[in-house]
């Protein structure tokens, strides 16, 4: 007979590193792992359209963002591709992914982000000097605003960049290549240590409209 | 001489609470937090620092901006350290450079007495003649090559990179360059200034503008404090910029870190350097530039001399002269170049101090055992050389006013020209191009209300976004100006050496010599004679070599030209360059598994998969008894690394069809394809499986090594064809692992209820979707290594539960994990090729044995008429399956070559030996006539043995395919 | 470093992107001369002057034509590649 439901999902860095302690919080700079966290690739020349048509609020340009009410921040990163993540830990995303086959509707095609890429969030106001270290991209609150997306290089890693304020605080959604999610880790880790950065828990990441 | 502590306000820099301890060449010293190295040293009397890089002359300090390679000393783990930069730390270990036995007696120093066997462009002669002269000379020069000693157990120190961002970047922290900043700030703008000291103000915390002072002090004290206070401009201090490069990047050095800043608009406000001036001995230790002598007194309390000559050739050296007077120090005489005497405020009250001025007149030569001791003064003017006798002068100081020059070197790598103005005797910036821009003494302003009044109008233009120069070109300002000021004063010395290259130990006499070689031009001079090729890069030698060769040539100074001192400016350490190491690492979500199970992992592009399990000692058996586990019962590889690519659209299949060699169009749903993709050329490029989950929807794999590019090469073909089909890499999205061997079936059917994995229901080739584990899974069955095997791919973030489950459900059939080493063997045993191991970068499919993978139908595919040009002409080569029956033979190895008729005639490509069939087997190139079952062939194995195969067909195991269909 | 302006992503640092060549019209590969599709192959236009390459920018995996003076290195201008290849534009026969 078959073994039901013994498999787990686990975060990359945790399946790569073990358990994660998670010391607590910082006033300078904090990194969480949220990989856990929903969310939802949305490709093909149909991706505007599918979006319109389930509700979904479309970020006017590319390499924008816009919060979906609390539940979730959408990105896009082109004329055919969005970034849906969970910020509210509603049932939007679910209902989103179930009614996008993977054989596609109308053009747009799910993409599995949740595996393909890992996901961190930084806030603090070290932030930006952290990135400073890894990135070439300017992402100083005045020069990056809100619902600004990046799709960069960070520590030589492709990454995706996406700035919401949280209760009034930057923070950035930083999405890159799930097996090199540990090596992003690792270096963001060594980064912060300038600014007594800490590792934080995956705490409510409900942003700002 | 002892050296003198004075008393505050000098020294503005010490901390004297917090004295220092040190040792230089073995003597204990103490000093002050607070000073550098250099200063340190001069206040304990200490002057000899180094010995030069050719003569081995002794060399002490004489600027203290690193304008010469003179204060270069030694670190224990570092060589090379600017003494006159770099701070003192308690209990530093330092010593000279450059020397045998010790620094006082240099037992190297014989190589003087050489002279005349050494002309300039010794080095590239000893290439020439006579023939094979190098092979002696390269040792000794070798050896004696470089400076300061690399210690190679030095640790690797944490060194860092950050990038920095600004609207106008303000490089020296000088009068102009706050006065710049502070303009540039106060119109909106975001600015970066940047300065090499500790502190900003540059000549303004060391210099005397005026006869008493005054002006230097208060626009010091007004500037600086609304610098500091603005909150627009962020100051760097301690920060070298080394280059300039193209979009305004400007690389800065600040020790630990190296920052790359890139700034809308750039000011350069560098100010001036430090001249030499050019008589006998010039290098003699004691022999020190003025505003050194100024530093040394202003920032380090450090009296430099206590009898002291200024030779000067403007009105700088009279406020040194009256800033060493007033510290303490006699001053015999100042001797000034210019014929007409100063009457400026600050000569008369050098007068009035009582000091003599001699106009017109200039040292000839210095003389002194290893430091200055006295001088011999002439006139400047030849005729009146010959009425006046030399006046000998005794000091222990002979302070150097020479004519300074901007540092100009980042405006010529920015683009700008450097041409040279007659009217102020240097070499000025013009032609700037868009967004950089010179301030201050760098555009030929010496006045400091002028220099501060350049700084706010350029910090002004700056932020306007006007681009146009201060002074268009040198030319119209030369026509202005009727005087031209003649050409800096040279002496030569019979008894002496009159150095215009302090770094390269080039005298006058090797300019002439150089020019009279033939090599006029300034490139080729440089290159000959390696005149500013040294560790300043020129900055004190080029304007005395470039006089010194215009008299040569018989030419103005501005023809001769100039060369471009290129980045880095400053010397940098390398752990600076390399700093963090950013080399990204990719890990499957199975690897903590594998390492805990004792894998060796190994480097695949940028993945770490599993070689092999065990300790590297048992390397060989534990390979062949994972190879073994697979052929009788069931193994488990994790093929994580796969390249995954969806293709999902109306026209995915048509897209399919021109970009592989085989037709996919046809593909039923639930199959799957072998997939060989070729380059225009025809080579082959990369091979995976094409699978079909949809009338649209395609599910493709690639080699771990080339997704990335295939897939940005599938883009980049459709960004032209613009076909009905959207194109994404899911590689990382999915764990995959081969279950394989005869047990697999049984195995697979613990963990899977939904899908029939029945051998009519689920045959050889076949894909399916379904639950493994109770994770949604894709199942490809494929016989890569030639076993009954089925490849799960499962969303990522299951991968190593997965993985524990089938290593738990194969327990029975005594389940074994394999790695790469394995699965390479039991893919050869099969014949199955690696693209880039089996292929090179010419390989047709024809050539690798491949016409079965091109489909002949298709109207077009990548590669395809190129593939039909190259069989129409014939293959050169083919690679076969050969088998070494011998079994006491050594095994080849990869690139070993295959010879016939003592010829080279192709090379091995895979080698290894077969653990079924008990004897070594592999693939080889070799010419097509030996593509016949029985051919013989040798192939030449390491210490030249010839080891002798036969050609075999392929695959070498199971020729039937009888195994994976099962 | 320099800078080029992606069409999607703006001003990045050179190292974000890497260049494919000239932008180049493949002959019909069933009418074409052995010598001609040699040509296409292996034979560069290499002007010194404008020429126009096929760019992409690596972390979105965006292509894009750029305009660049050889001579001088600078970049003319970037656009995307739909501004030259319109659908229905098929560079090669299909019989």
């Amino acid at each position: 007979m078959a073994e039901q439901r013994t498999a787990k999902r686990r975060s990359f860095v945790e399946q790569r590193l073990g358990r994660l302690e998670h010391p607590g919080a910082s006033a300078r700079v904090g990194l969480a792992d949220v990989s856990l966290r929903p969310r939802l690739g949305v490709k093909g020349i149909g991706t505007i359209g599918w979006m319109k048509r389930h509700a979904v609020t479309v970020p006017e340009n590319d390499n924008l963002a816009v919060a979906h009410g609390a539940a979730m921040l959408v990105a896009r990163l082109s004329p055919s591709e969005a970034l849906l993540l969970d910020t509210g830990g509603g049932k939007v995303m679910e209902r989103l992914a179930a009614s996008l086959p993977p054989h596609g509707d109308g053009g747009a095609y799910p993409v599995p982000r949740m595996d393909t890429h890992g996901w961190f969030r930084l806030g603090g106001p070290d932030a930006p000097h952290l990135f400073a270290k890894l990135c070439a991209v300017d992402l100083r609150p005045e020069k990056f605003p809100n619902f600004s997306v990046a799709q960069t290089i960070a520590a030589r890693l492709p990454v995706i960049i996406i700035r919401q304020n949280i209760k009034n605080a930057p923070h950035f959604h930083v999405l890159m290549d799930s097996a090199s999610a540990l090596y992003l880790w690792d270096c963001i880790v060594d980064a912060m240590a300038e600014f007594g950065g800490v590792v934080e828990a995956d705490t409510d990441p409900r942003g700002d409209d | 001489m002892s050296g003198t502590r004075l008393p505050a306000p000098a020294g503005a820099r010490l901390d004297r609470t917090r004295p220092l301890r040190f040792t230089f060449e073995g003597e204990s010293y103490r000093g002050f937090t607070g000073d550098t190295i250099a200063s340190a040293l001069a206040a304990n009397g200490v002057r000899v620092l180094s010995r030069s890089f050719k003569y081995r002359r002794p060399r002490g300090l004489y600027s203290a901006g690193s304008h010469e390679a003179c204060a270069l000393v030694q670190l224990p783990d570092e060589p090379n350290v600017p003494a006159d930069r770099r701070l003192l730390a308690d209990g530093m270990t330092i010593t000279g450079q450059n020397y045998a036995g010790s620094l006082a007696r240099d037992r190297g120093a014989w190589i003087a007495r050489f002279e005349k066997f050494m002309p300039v462009g010794f080095y590239y002669r000893t290439f020439f003649r006579p023939r094979g002269i190098w092979r002696v000379w390269e040792r000794v020069i070798r050896k004696r090559a470089g400076l300061g000693r690399v210690n190679p157990k030095t640790p690797h120190g944490y060194h860092d990179k950050a990038y920095a961002f600004a609207d106008v970047a303000v490089i020296g922290a000088g009068p102009a360059g706050m006065a710049a900043a502070l303009a540039a700030a106060e119109a909106g703008a975001e600015v970066t200034l940047i300065d090499e000291n500790p502190e900003i103000g540059g000549a303004l915390t060391y210099g005397r503008f005026d006869a008493d002072g005054r002006a230097a002090d208060e626009a010091l004290k007004r500037l600086a404090k609304e610098v500091r206070e603005h909150a627009a401009i962020t100051v760097l201090t301690d920060a070298v910029c080394t280059g300039l490069y193209e979009d305004n990047w400007l690389a800065i050095d600040q020790g630990r870190r190296l920052v790359k800043l890139r700034a809308r608009d750039i000011v350069v406000a560098t100010g001036l350097q430090d001249g030499i001036m050019v008589f006998a001995d010039n290098d003699l230790p004691g022999i020190v530039a003025a505003t050194t002598v100024q530093r040394l007194i202003w920032h380090h309390g450090v009296l430099p001399g206590e009898v002291a000559v200024v030779a000067t050739q403007d009105e700088w050296g009279y406020t040194a002269a009256l800033d060493l007077a007033e510290a303490g120090a006699e001053v015999s005489a100042i001797l000034d170049t210019r014929d007409k005497p100063s009457d400026s405020a600050l000569a008369k009250l050098a007068e009035e101090r009582g000091i003599e001025v001699l106009s017109g007149w200039m040292p000839e030569r210095a003389e002194g055992e290893t430091e200055i001791e006295r001088i011999s003064a002439v006139p400047v003017d030849e005729a009146a050389r010959e009425t006046e006798e030399p006046r000998n002068i005794e000091c222990d100081l002979l302070c150097v006013s020479a004519r300074p020059t901007p540092a100009a070197a980042l405006f010529a790598q920015g683009g700008a020209k450097l041409p040279f103005d007659p009217a102020r005797g240097v070499h000025l910036p013009t032609d700037l191009p868009p967004g950089l821009h010179a301030a201050g003494a760098v555009n030929g302003e010496t006045d400091l209300k002028r220099v501060i009044a350049d700084g706010e109008r350029v910090g002004k233009a700056a932020i306007a976004g006007e681009t146009k120069p201060a002074r268009k070109t040198a030319k119209k300002t030369a026509k202005k100006t009727a005087t031209t000021l003649p050409p800096q004063p040279m002496l030569e010395h019979p008894e002496g050496k009159s150095f215009v290259d302090l770094d390269e130990d080039l005298t006058i006499g090797d300019i002439r010599d150089t020019v009279a070689l033939g090599y006029q031009d300034v490139q080729l001079l440089k290159r000959f004679s390696t005149l500013g090729m040294g560790t300043s890069q020129g900055r004190h030698a080029n304007p005395p070599g470039v006089t010194v060769a215009a008299e040569a040539r018989g030419d103005e100074i501005g023809q001769v030209g100039l060369t471009t001192a290129r980045p880095p400016l400053a010397p940098v350490a390398f752990g600076t360059l390399a700093g963090r190491q950013f080399s990204p690492v990719r890990r499957t979500s199975i690897h903590r598994w594998h390492v805990e199970a004792s894998a060796q992992m190994m480097v695949a592009g940028a993945w770490l998969r599993p070689a092999y399990y065990g300790p590297p000692d048992e390397a060989e058996s534990r390979i062949q008894e994972e190879a073994v586990a697979v052929r009788r019962s069931l193994g488990l590889i994790d093929v994580s690394t796969l390249g995954k690519l969806e293709l999902r659209g109306r026209e995915a299949g048509a897209f399919l069809d021109r970009l592989y060699t085989f037709s996919y169009q046809k593909l039923a749903v639930g199959k799957s394809r072998y997939a060989l993709m070729t380059d225009e050329t025809g080579a082959i490029i990369d091979d995976g499986v094409v699978c079909r989950l949809g009338e649209e929807h395609f599910y493709v794999t690639a080699t771990t090594g080339g997704v990335d590019e295939v897939y940005r090469t599938m883009l980049w073909w459709n960004a032209q064809w613009r076909l009905d089909v959207d194109i994404t890499n899911v590689t990382a999205g999915y764990a995959a692992m081969n279950l394989a061997g005869p047990a697999s079936r049984e195995s697979l059917a613990k963990l899977c209820d939904d899908v029939d994995l029945g051998a009519e229901a689920f045959p050889y080739l076949g894909v399916r979707e379904g639950h493994v584990a109770g994770v949604p899974a894709r199942i490809l069955r494929t016989g890569f290594v030639g076993e009954l095997g089925y490849e799960i791919h499962a969303p990522t973030g299951f991968g190593l539960d997965l993985w524990q489950a089938f290593m738990r459900a194969g327990e029975d059939a005594g389940i074994r994990p394999f790695g790469v080493e394995a699965q390479r063997l039991l893919r050869l045993e099969k014949g199955h090729i690696i693209v880039g191991q089996d292929t090179d970068g010419l390989t047709h499919p024809y050539e690798a044995g491949m016409d079965w993978a091109v489909s002949k139908k298709k109207p077009f595919f990548v590669g395809g008429r190129s593939i039909d040009i190259m069989r129409a002409r014939g293959l050169t080569r083919r690679l076969v399956g050969y088998q070494i029956e011998n079994r006491d033979a050594p095994l080849p190895k990869e690139c070993h070559l295959v010879i016939r008729n003592g010829e080279i005639a192709g090379r091995v490509t895979s080698s290894a030996v077969s653990p079924t069939l008990g004897h070594a087997i592999g693939l080889a190139y070799v010419p097509p006539e030996l593509d016949a079952k029985d051919g013989k062939f040798e192939i030449r194995v390491e210490g030249a043995r010839m080891v002798e195969a036969t050609v075999v067909p392929l695959p070498f195991y199971d020729p039937e395919n009888a195994r994976q269909e099962l | 470093m320099k800078i080029m302006d992606c069409p999607l992503n703006g001003p990045r640092n050179i190292s974000e992107f890497a260049c494919r060549g000239e932008v180049r019209t493949m002959p019909d590969p069933d009418t074409a001369s052995d010598a001609q599709w040699a040509d296409y192959l292996f034979m560069q236009t290499n002007p010194a002057g404008v020429a126009r390459e096929w760019w992409i920018h690596l972390p979105s995996s965006y292509w894009f034509i750029a305009e660049r003076d050889t001579r001088t290195g600078e970049i003319l201008k970037t656009y995307p590649p739909d501004e030259l290849f319109k659908r229905p534009n098929r560079p090669m026969s299909s019989k």
